[in-house]
């Protein structure tokens, strides 16, 4: 595969997984860049992979979760010097579900955005965060019960996808 | 009621027409070759970083040989008030790592490199980094931006180095504080743990600001417990820090290491013990062997892995073991290293002498005695290995695993293995057993073997039992003495008692199973009220218990405790009711 063709199949869907991670359009783009550029500079070695898509994955979610931390510090210092540190307040339903996400754990927010966003299967999600598909299951359960709460919403999900 | 899958679907339509919005793809696509064109033509970002780092590398190395070459410079007219002071150049694309004489450096073979150490600055090579020799450093973090951090762990004056294009500021840290190690998350965000007297306490640097720590945990969490485990960074003993993903995590060493001892033997039941700051827990058994032993420094941190390298002597080889979150273990054999040279304390290359990055392990060893110390010129040699990667084969579950089980397998010793086979094999991983039970079973009925107490699959019957905290068996069956090979294992315990046993997912006696995503099915009959049974995916069947809710109320999944783990074919009690 030529590094254009990957750009172009995987790029897009990169700035959505980075949005639904951050909430926040320019970072996505950044994130997702980053993440592009990584895989260009290792594309040798990343065209190899068995999973080239498995990996870019793992690499923007990692940065959306190193940008979340960093993010979040920024909106505790905001709040010590005197402002309110939050971030815009969701309007739509779809940006609640996304907030509502971004709120979970780590391990939870990213097995949920993967299986959401791409509509992966429980196995694909724990290949692409190199998981066994158990703890995945688990992390989803678990995510699911806090979303369905947050979001007061009915939840009868079996695990068994 | 919106459903949540109706939520999310509605939620992932929302979140592709937004991004879509935004994703440029061919500008983007244009800005990467851009930016990477940019970065070849200034050495900047990673390429500088990685160049620096490796210089870096290369130096502490050379920084850490000093410590063993100060004697030596001493006792021929060293100065004595040397103090740190950085190179002014900057290494330009393509160079190679600067040294005093040819310099050379093959990133794909690892190749010679040569440094000068010199007891005068006035005789540092310009194009070096010069240490005070009488400090230890530890390993060099490099920030995402490009600055190189180093703890100077001298006795007399500790501190921070920042190294930034050449311009060094330093940060003294307390000398009643010891710098023990330090670690960067991804986000920059660097732990160091130190040592006042005999406690622990850990420290936060945000964004990679070495004059604001922020104190993360103390002595409650760090206490080394065992006192024959000594905190000294050489062999890096008991507590270790390891950076995990942008979090932090320790891991324990419970081995019997006197202090000051430099290689740990690793026995039958080594094992490390990983703390995550989030509370959970999970235990990685090294390989078999009593025979083996830690190459000090053992253990690396990647960004989701920890990696550990154990040396065999037996068969001369040495391996790479990355350890991964997910409790699997893969390995890589390397050719050992010259013994004389690997350990070798008096070079005290120490901490330096290995590096592990995302790909790759770097071996760097002092060649000769003579020109380490008997000169101010170290010869050391770089060669590189390839890391174990998640996509190769797990390393199947060591024998030396005291505690692992699974549906078909006790310690290591795989159901089916005949008697006298597994006995030393379990012996060697447990200890002499405290119990040893024989039973025949007279009548058989249908094929099953029953005697007045209970019925077994096997009309001959030998259990041994080891008890630790609480109590381990290996069930032996037959149709004959001569014939008897393991055919299942049992262990029970309280809720509050540490487990003898655990599987392969970290699942032991006093969990929770839905913490697993086990779902109990509960036992029948009012004397049952409260026990239930699961079994795991790999066929271990567990007894539960409930705790902390009342009697004849729905337990909630939280309070499900797991009180016995058990697996393949044991005698069963006649009459049980549950």
């Amino acid at each position: 595969m030529e590094y254009d063709d990957f750009f172009r199949a995987e790029q897009p869907k990169m700035v959505v997984l980075a949005l639904a991670l951050t909430g926040v359009p320019e970072a996505a783009r950044d994130l997702a860049q980053e993440s592009m550029v990584k895989a260009y500079r290792a594309w040798p070695s990343v065209q190899q992979m068995d999973r080239p898509g498995a990996w870019l994955r793992r690499v923007t979610i990692n940065a959306s979760m190193s940008w979340h931390r960093s993010h979040r510090r920024e909106a505790a210092a905001i709040a010590r010097m005197g402002g309110d540190g939050s971030t815009v307040q969701p309007e739509r339903e779809g940006q609640q579900f996304w907030a509502a996400v971004r709120a979970l754990p780590d391990r939870q927010r990213a097995v949920v955005a993967l299986y959401y966003l791409e509509d992966q299967s429980v196995a694909a999600t724990a290949v692409a965060l190199e998981m066994p598909e158990g703890t995945v299951k688990t992390n989803l359960r678990m995510a699911r019960a806090a979303l369905a709460l947050a979001l007061g919403v009915s939840d009868d999900w079996k695990g068994s996808e | 009621m919106t459903s949540l899958d109706e939520f999310a679907t509605m939620a992932v339509a929302d979140v592709r027409a937004e991004a879509a919005q935004i994703a440029d793809t061919e500008a983007a696509l244009a800005g990467v070759r851009s930016e990477v064109q940019l970065v070849a033509a200034a050495l900047t970002s990673t390429a500088a970083a990685h160049n620096r780092r490796r210089r870096f590398l290369t130096v502490g190395a050379a920084a850490a040989a000093c410590v063993a070459v100060v004697v030596a410079a001493m006792t021929i007219g060293g100065s004595n008030d040397r103090t740190v002071r950085p190179t002014q150049s900057t290494p330009t694309a393509g160079e190679p790592i600067p040294s005093m004489s040819s310099p050379i450096y093959d990133e794909t073979t690892g190749s010679q490199i040569v440094f000068q150490f010199t007891r005068q600055w006035e005789e540092c090579d310009p194009t070096a980094y010069c240490l005070d020799p009488r400090s230890s450093f530890i390993a060099p973090l490099v920030t995402s931006d490009g600055r190189i951090l180093l703890g100077e762990t001298s006795a007399r004056s500790p501190g921070w180095l920042i190294v930034d294009d050449g311009n060094t500021t330093r940060v003294p840290i307390d000398p009643s504080w010891r710098l023990r190690d330090a670690a960067m998350a991804p986000d920059d965000t660097v732990y160091a743990m130190f040592t006042v007297a005999d406690e622990a306490f850990l420290y936060r640097y945000d964004d990679a600001d070495m004059s604001s720590p922020v104190l993360v945990a103390g002595p409650e969490r760090l206490t080394v417990e065992d006192g024959s485990v000594s905190l000294d960074t050489a062999g890096k003993a008991a507590t270790t820090k390891i950076d995990y993903d942008g979090g932090m995590f320790f891991v324990r060493r419970p081995m019997n290491r006197p202090q000051g001892a430099q290689l740990p033997a690793i026995d039958g039941d080594t094992f490390f013990q990983v703390d995550f700051l989030d509370g959970t827990s999970r235990q990685y058994n090294v390989l078999p062997g009593g025979d083996g032993r830690l190459a000090a420094p053992a253990l690396y941190s990647l960004q989701n892995a920890v990696v550990l390298i154990q040396a065999l002597q037996f068969d001369e080889s040495e391996s790479i073991i990355v350890m991964l979150p997910d409790g699997t273990m893969r390995e890589r054999v390397v050719p050992l290293l010259p013994e004389s040279v690997t350990f070798a304390q008096r070079f005290s290359v120490g901490n330096e002498q290995r590096f592990v990055d995302e790909g790759y392990l770097y071996l760097l060893t002092a060649e000769t005695t003579s020109a380490c110390c008997t000169s101010t010129t170290a010869v050391f040699s770089v060669r590189r290995f390839a890391l174990p990667t998640a996509d190769e084969p797990p390393v199947v579950v060591p024998s030396a695993a005291k505690g692992l089980v699974s549906g078909t397998s006790l310690a290591g010793v795989d159901l089916g293995t005949g008697f006298d086979e597994a006995l030393p094999m379990l012996q060697r991983i447990q200890g002499d057993q405290y119990r040893d039970e024989s039973a025949e079973y007279t009548d058989n009925v249908d094929g099953k073997w029953f005697n007045d107490d209970e019925s077994f699959s096997h009309r001959f019957m030998r259990q041994l039992c080891w008890e630790a905290s609480s109590m381990v068996c290996a069930v032996f069956g037959g149709e004959s003495v001569e014939q008897l090979h393991l055919v299942g294992w049992w262990s029970v315990g309280g809720p509050n008692l540490p487990s003898p046993v655990y599987a392969s997912s970290g699942l032991a006696l006093g969990m929770v199973p839905a913490d697993f995503g086990i779902e109990v099915t509960p036992a029948q009959g009012e004397v049952c009220n409260g026990l239930g049974r699961a079994e795991t995916d790999d066929g271990i069947q567990l007894d539960t218990t409930v705790i902390g809710t009342t009697v004849g109320a729905t337990p909630a999944p939280a309070d499900i405790v797991v009180t016995g783990m058990s697996a393949g074919e044991i005698p069963q009690k006649s009459g049980g009711d549950c």
